[in-house]
């Protein structure tokens, strides 16, 4: 049972993930690759490791796919044009996948003899969440704290490229908003007629 | 012994005070003349100290032992003293070990004696003698870099740092012969002598590479040890061990003996260096170099490097054969054929130059036979009246506003009474005045007669050569003393042919020197007197030219001699050369005076009493006087043979190599390579997916390559 | 529990950066842009500390549960990076503030990047070694795009990181084929580990993916571009400090992991090695951008280093941090050159304009021309040794045809640098150069000095410490 369903999920992960880059429309590529998600989701569910499958359904399609979803809608970029010069390396691409995919596979199968007897996906506890919940703040605790600084990385990193501050730009300043009062704001005049101010 | 700093200083101080000759323009010419004056006095001071204190403390000499790294000579029981002070490691690969490095021992203390005492000197003089030279600052900077490089020679314990400062004496020497460079005399002739020492210099660093080939070592104490205990080595690719006496090493495709393959390469370098046959020509020719410097370079120190390599050495030449007869009959033969030239010539510099030349063939030859504390001891004799000598031609030239030849000189005594007594004392000096027997004598009657009855006691004991050299020997003595006072009567006494000459133009003639001109107008044209800073040297010099044989004679070469070189000078057992010349016939004692006296009569007769008798045999053209007077013809002989037959293999290897070798190899592959790289960087399209193509491209490459390499292994 | 001593001994330099980087943020945030100046400075003396801090721990330890382990190999490596990196930073102060770019940001990517090096030269995990691998990339490709203004400077960042990323997937595509197989990330668990087909073929991906680290042919095609590109004082950084720690990382990588296994990777490490040597000396043949043509130059430089990789640990470890030593000084010496030479209308990147250097600026063109022939190999200087070890080592190791191009590369390479010298030296100067950043010349002259001079006679020294810090690996 639990060999059909892989061979099944596996094949809606190919699928989808070749259709990704085959599509015409972006914004299909994008759906697709939120199949292939779900679908890679499944498999991590079929192994046991259920909480890395929510963890990338979660983060992956929650968050990064709808992303790209939005900059595929948000940017106007045709990409049919972008593509039509491709075409002609698709036959070479193709050619240079199948050999890379079987050299991949061939040593696989030769290498592979006792492969899958030592796999547990939740080593030492009941869950799979439990597991990396046990490990994660102990064992781990240096990678987990590289993480967060390639995040903090990533954050400068997008700060200082995109971060301007545009003088022109109108903003909202609650402070200067708060303290005005009502002299600043205006003034009483009394203008005799026919002069003006 | 001094102290390390002070050692340090005497060493090291004149190479840091040469770079201040960089900065003239910024401090002045005259902070840099005094600053290299000052320190090489010092040093020359500190030196001097040294060796007196070291000579004065011999009788119950205890010493600081602490400072005497001593070890034992297995073979004779001697002693070696020496102190070596380390100051950084220089190359280290493998076995191939050099350091920067001090080695103090008696011969580098006579060494640092010699060279700092003369070169102070020189220094000093040159204040009077280069005044008007606009590019003081530059000269004395050289002067300094040179008593920097020679004490690097003579103190380095390995072969790397000697040939170190040999190169850099080498580049002195060039700098200085070549310091008028606006001339073209001076400038042929620095190239000269550089391309003539490069010869030697060949054959130096072939020695050194036949050092390491055999002992896998450069440093002079391994070195020395193993041929003094005659040590079972190992050389290069050998596999068999074999005693270093006996080795045999293939070279040339002959098997030859080892020691004397080492020995005849590095005489080779000693030759070019001192100016020995076949490689002295170019010694007269640098004598166009300011007169200090022919002083210091090509008399007291420089030219002396040779005879203090074969003396450092002694262990090997003591156990060579072919090497040791080699030296003894190069020298010989130097010895005489410089002193027949040195008759013939009219050039006041260049008579002193030959004789040079013929006062170093004595010390080789003597070394060759066995004595070479003979030879150190000439060494050092010669370098007091030599420079003398020098330095009184150079206030002679001076005095003379820049004339050289003795032809156009005579009757000075009256005018430069100082400098005539000078030279007077050189040249008693040289040729040797003394009374055997006695402690009466001028240096050079101590070290020559010591020279003379060792190699007469070794050809008696049937050393090789023996016999030949002391014959040449006696000869030369008879020329030297003829062609000393020759120059003295053509100098100093006879009528003032320069009276004769219109001045004027034969100043404007002899203008080569491109300061003379103002020179010349600052006084009229009578010679004078050279200033006190010119005359203080020669005082000195004088001097040592009287005393520093009879004071040093014990020592060097008599009782007091072993004490005296502890075991800086290695003699074998069967050595008794320096011994046996006591023994010698008492003819043989008298025989250099008789000759001596003989070359001063003739030398009166022809050039004192019968003036017109030299001139008369110079005129008449007889073919022994052109012989000598053109120098055997060497130069002649050199010109059409070596190097016109080296332009022309120059010209057919270049030509064949324009055409054949450049047209296929260089411009062939300069072709390829161009085209080669525009291909190159057609490959950078700067579109991303062709790059990254690239990378996965390459990983499916490697991975095929791992998958055909696992294939083969299954 | 947390055994803090060892975490100091081990990652010690690289806790202390990341700390200080932490607190950059925090004193950035409030200060703003007063901080910019300070922070170069500031991060430059973490940088020198942290330097100091790996030759205090020399001997190295291990930490976090195995998953950071260091040696003499490495710390060696690292006190050479964290000082050129320090020096790197240091020197670019001028440069940003001319260009108005100058951001308290530099210093902290500097000292993250910095953070990155440390952490892949401790890592003895393949996790360790992928996120320390993230950490400098990802530092190195925004420090690319610093100037995010100038077109050039945004497409070598975007190439860099699109490369760069298809890079990152390669090495960790490679470890987790090697973790699949051998069913450990640490590396001494994989080394003895079966070395079984699935797992060499990871070993290849991952072997891919460090020599696009270290530019490498045939994985070099983004470095011209990048050098060209990027702001001149981030390609000093990039040519030096992390040129050394990847290296040292690529070899760390092959020896610990893989050591048993040298006659699988040896002929690949040749292949990339000869075609570093030949693409890297004939692509620079052509150049007339100096940075593009130190760009090239580096690849093959890399290419002699990994000469050295691919002669094996026991051969191979002393000679390689010789010649990336005085490589990285050599070449951060000349970007510093690169640096110095202004003219009024912005930098000297054409190697034509450097005519008459000489006469203009002779000191600075004695130290580029010493500098210019260590790095071209030739006796006396210093670079001539490093590349002489390397030569014996590759002889010794029986590498005879990758040795021929070796040479026969070095001879092509010797085309264009003494084009460079013949043209400060002997052409007419063009323009006026105006003045110099005190501290990019002395950084000129003191590598000229190290590089050049100073390991001439120091360097059976320097090759006495490779020695003792390459047997670090074996214990």
């Amino acid at each position: 049972m639990a060999v059909i369903a892989f061979y099944l999920i596996a094949a809606v992960v190919l699928v989808s993930a070749l259709s990704v880059i085959m599509a015409r429309n972006p914004v299909h590529s994008v759906l697709w690759l939120i199949l292939a998600f779900f679908s890679s989701a499944g498999l991590l569910v079929l192994i046991g490791a259920e909480f890395l499958a929510m963890l990338l359904v979660v983060v992956y399609v929650g968050a990064v796919a709808v992303l790209f979803l939005f900059v595929v809608m948000m940017l106007d970029v045709d990409f049919v044009e972008l593509k039509r010069g491709t075409l002609r390396y698709w036959p070479f691409a193709v050619l240079v996948g199948i050999i890379f995919a079987a050299e991949i596979v061939l040593a696989s199968v030769i290498g592979t003899a006792d492969m899958e007897t030592n796999f547990d996906a939740s080593p030492g506890a009941e869950t799979n969440a439990e597991a990396i919940g046990q490990v994660m703040y102990t064992q781990y605790l240096l990678l987990f704290q590289m993480a967060g600084i390639i995040l903090l990385v990533a954050m400068v990193g997008a700060i200082v490229l995109t971060l301007r501050h545009r003088p022109e730009t109108k903003r909202q300043n609650i402070a200067k908003q708060t303290s005005r009062r009502r002299s600043d704001a205006y003034e009483l005049k009394d203008p005799t007629p026919g002069q003006g101010i | 012994m001094l102290p390390d700093i002070l050692i340090l200083y005497i060493v090291l101080a004149p190479g840091l005070v040469a770079l201040t000759g960089l900065a003239h323009k910024q401090i002045g010419d005259k902070i840099v003349m005094g600053l290299t004056t000052a320190v090489v006095l010092s040093a020359g001071a500190l030196s001097l100290i040294q060796l007196f204190a070291y000579v004065a403390g011999l009788g119950g000499h205890t010493g600081t032992e602490e400072h005497h790294a001593s070890l034992v000579a297995a073979t004779t029981g001697m002693e070696i003293k020496q102190h070596v002070i380390t100051l950084m490691p220089w190359i280290s690969v493998g076995e191939f070990q050099a350091n920067w490095a001090i080695r103090v021992d008696t011969l580098s203390i006579v060494m640092m004696a010699v060279i700092t005492g003369v070169s102070g000197l020189v220094h000093l003089y040159s204040w009077g003698y280069m005044s008007e030279d606009p590019h003081k600052a530059r000269f004395f900077s050289y002067l300094s870099l040179f008593t920097f490089m020679m004490l690097m020679l003579v103190t380095a314990d390995n072969f790397i740092q000697l040939f170190f400062g040999w190169e850099g004496v080498g580049l002195a020497s060039y700098l200085l012969i070549g310091f008028w460079y606006q001339n073209k005399a001076p400038n042929d002739a620095s190239i000269k002598a550089f391309v003539t020492n490069r010869v030697g210099d060949f054959g130096l660093a072939l020695g050194i590479m036949a050092v390491f080939f055999v002992f896998r070592s450069v440093e002079f104490g391994p070195v020395l040890d193993a041929v003094r205990n005659n040590v079972a080595v190992v050389p290069v690719g050998f596999t068999e061990a074999a005693p270093v006496r006996d080795l045999m090493i293939p070279f040339l495709h002959w098997n030859l003996n080892a020691l004397e393959v080492i020995g005849v390469l590095l005489f080779i370098g000693a030759m070019g260096k001192s100016a020995q046959f076949f490689l002295h020509v170019w010694l007269p020719d640098a004598m166009e170099g300011p007169t200090p410097v022919s002083a210091l370079i090509h008399a007291a120190t420089m030219v002396t490097a040779g005879v203090y390599l074969v003396c450092l050495l002694s262990p090997i030449y003591e156990y060579t054969f072919w090497a040791a007869g080699m030296i003894t009959i190069v020298g010989a033969v130097t010895a005489l054929y410089a002193a027949t030239v040195g008759m013939a010539q009219n050039d006041i510099k260049r008579v002193i130059a030959y004789s040079t030349c013929s006062q170093l063939g004595y010390m080789f030859f003597v070394a060759g036979v066995g004595a070479y504390e003979a030879a150190m001891f000439h060494l050092f004799t010669h370098a007091f009246f030599k420079a003398l000598l020098f330095l009184g031609a150079g206030s002679v030239i001076h005095g003379m506003h820049h004339e050289q030849d003795m032809r156009r000189m005579g009757g000075l005594a009256k005018f430069m009474p100082l400098t005539y007594a000078a030279m007077m004392i050189g040249t008693i000096a040289i040729i040797g005045l003394g009374i055997p027997h006695t402690q009466i004598g001028f240096a050079g009657f101590f070290s020559k007669d010591a020279i003379l009855e060792s190699t007469f006691a070794a050809g008696q004991s049937k050393v090789m050569f023996g016999q030949v050299a002391f014959w040449f020997g006696l000869i030369a003595a008879f020329l030297t003393s003829f062609y000393s006072w020759r120059l003295i009567y053509m100098t100093f006494h006879g009528p003032k042919t320069w009276e004769a000459h219109d001045h004027h133009d034969n100043h404007a003639l002899e203008d080569v020197h491109g300061v003379d001109e103002a020179h010349g107008h600052a006084h009229d044209h009578t010679p004078h007197e050279s200033p006190l800073v010119m005359l203080v040297p020669l005082g000195l010099l004088s001097l040592g030219a009287i005393f520093a044989g009879v004071y040093f004679y014990d020592a060097f070469v008599d009782s007091n001699n072993e004490t005296f070189w502890a075991g800086a000078i290695y003699r074998a057992a069967e050595n008794h050369v320096l011994h046996d010349r006591h023994n010698v016939p008492e003819w043989v004692l008298y025989a250099p005076l008789v000759v001596t006296i003989a070359g001063f009569l003739i030398a009166t007769f022809t050039y004192y009493f019968n003036r017109g008798v030299g001139k008369r045999v110079a005129d008449s053209g007889g073919p022994l006087h052109s012989l000598f007077y053109n120098k055997w013809y060497f130069d002649e002989i050199y010109q059409a043979t070596l190097i016109k037959g080296s332009a022309m293999l120059g010209n057919l290897f270049w030509k064949a190599d324009k055409k054949i070798i450049d047209g296929i190899g260089p411009d062939g592959v300069v072709a390829v390579t161009k085209a080669s790289a525009g291909r190159l960087s057609k490959m950078h399209t700067g579109y991303l997916y062709h790059y990254a193509f690239v990378i996965i491209g390459a990983a499916l490459v490697f991975g095929g390559i791992l998958w055909l390499r696992a294939g083969g292994a299954n | 529990m947390i055994d803090f001593t060892a975490m100091i001994l081990t990652v010690g330099p690289e806790l202390w950066l990341v700390a200080i980087a932490l607190i950059g943020v925090l004193v950035g945030a409030t200060l703003k842009d007063r901080f910019n100046s300070v922070s170069i400075k500031f991060g430059a003396l973490a940088l020198f500390a942290a330097a100091a801090f790996s030759l205090m721990n020399y001997e190295g330890g291990e930490a976090f549960n195995g998953l950071v382990r260091t040696n003499t190999f490495v710390n060696f490596a690292k006190f050479v990076s964290y000082v050129l990196a320090g020096f790197a930073l240091l020197t670019s102060e001028g440069f940003l503030k001319r260009h108005g770019t100058i951001r308290y940001e530099y210093s902290l990517l500097i000292l993250l990047a910095s953070f990155g090096m440390g952490m892949i030269l401790s890592a003895a995990d393949l996790m360790t070694l992928y996120m320390g691998v993230e950490t400098l990339s990802l530092s190195s490709y925004v420090l690319a795009a610093f100037h995010r203004d100038s077109a050039k400077a945004s497409e070598a960042g975007l190439k860099y990181f699109v490369l760069g990323a298809l890079a990152s997937g390669m090495l960790l595509y490679g470890a987790s084929l090697v973790y699949g197989f051998s069913g450990s990330t640490e590396y001494a668990v994989i080394a003895a580990a079966d070395p079984s087909i699935g797992m060499m073929f990871g070993m290849v991906l991952m072997i891919v993916g460090l020599a696009f680290k270290v530019s490498a042919a045939p994985m070099h095609i983004w470095t011209p571009d990048v050098y060209e590109g990027a702001p001149t004082p981030v390609v000093a950084f990039f040519a030096s400090a992390p040129k050394m720690a990847s290296m040292v990382v690529f070899a760390n990588v092959m020896f610990t992991m893989f050591g048993d296994v040298i006659d699988q990777w040896q002929l690949i490490i040749c292949i990339i090695a000869g075609l570093s040597m030949i693409v890297g000396s004939l692509g620079a043949l052509t150049q007339t951008n100096i940075k593009r043509l130190l760009g090239y130059s580096s690849i093959a430089n890399m290419g002699y280093a990994l000469v050295a990789v691919a002669a094996g640990p026991e051969l191979g470890a002393g000679p390689l941090l010789v010649f990336l030593t005085l490589y990285v000084i050599a070449s951060l010496g000349l970007f510093m050159g690169v640096l110095a030479m202004r003219r009024k209308g912005g930098m000297v990147e054409g190697i034509n304009e450097l005519g008459g250097l000489m006469r203009k600026r002779p000191v600075l063109a004695i130290a580029l021309s010493i500098l210019i022939f260590s790095m071209a190999g030739l006796p006396p200087f210093g670079g001539f040794f490093g590349k002489w070890e390397v030569l014996s080592a590759g002889v010794e190791a029986g590498l005879m045809p990758v040795v021929i191009i070796l040479v026969l590369a070095s001879v092509v390479s010797l085309g264009y640098y003494l084009r460079l010298i013949k043209i400060m030296w002997f052409d007419e100067p063009t323009e006026r150069f105006e003045a110099v950043d005190g501290p990019v010349t002395i950084t000129v002259l003191l590598a000229a000095l190290i590089a050049g001079i100073l390991f001439l006679f120091f360097i059976s020294a320097l090759s006495g410490w490779a020695g003792t810090a390459a047997l670090g690996l074996a214990g």
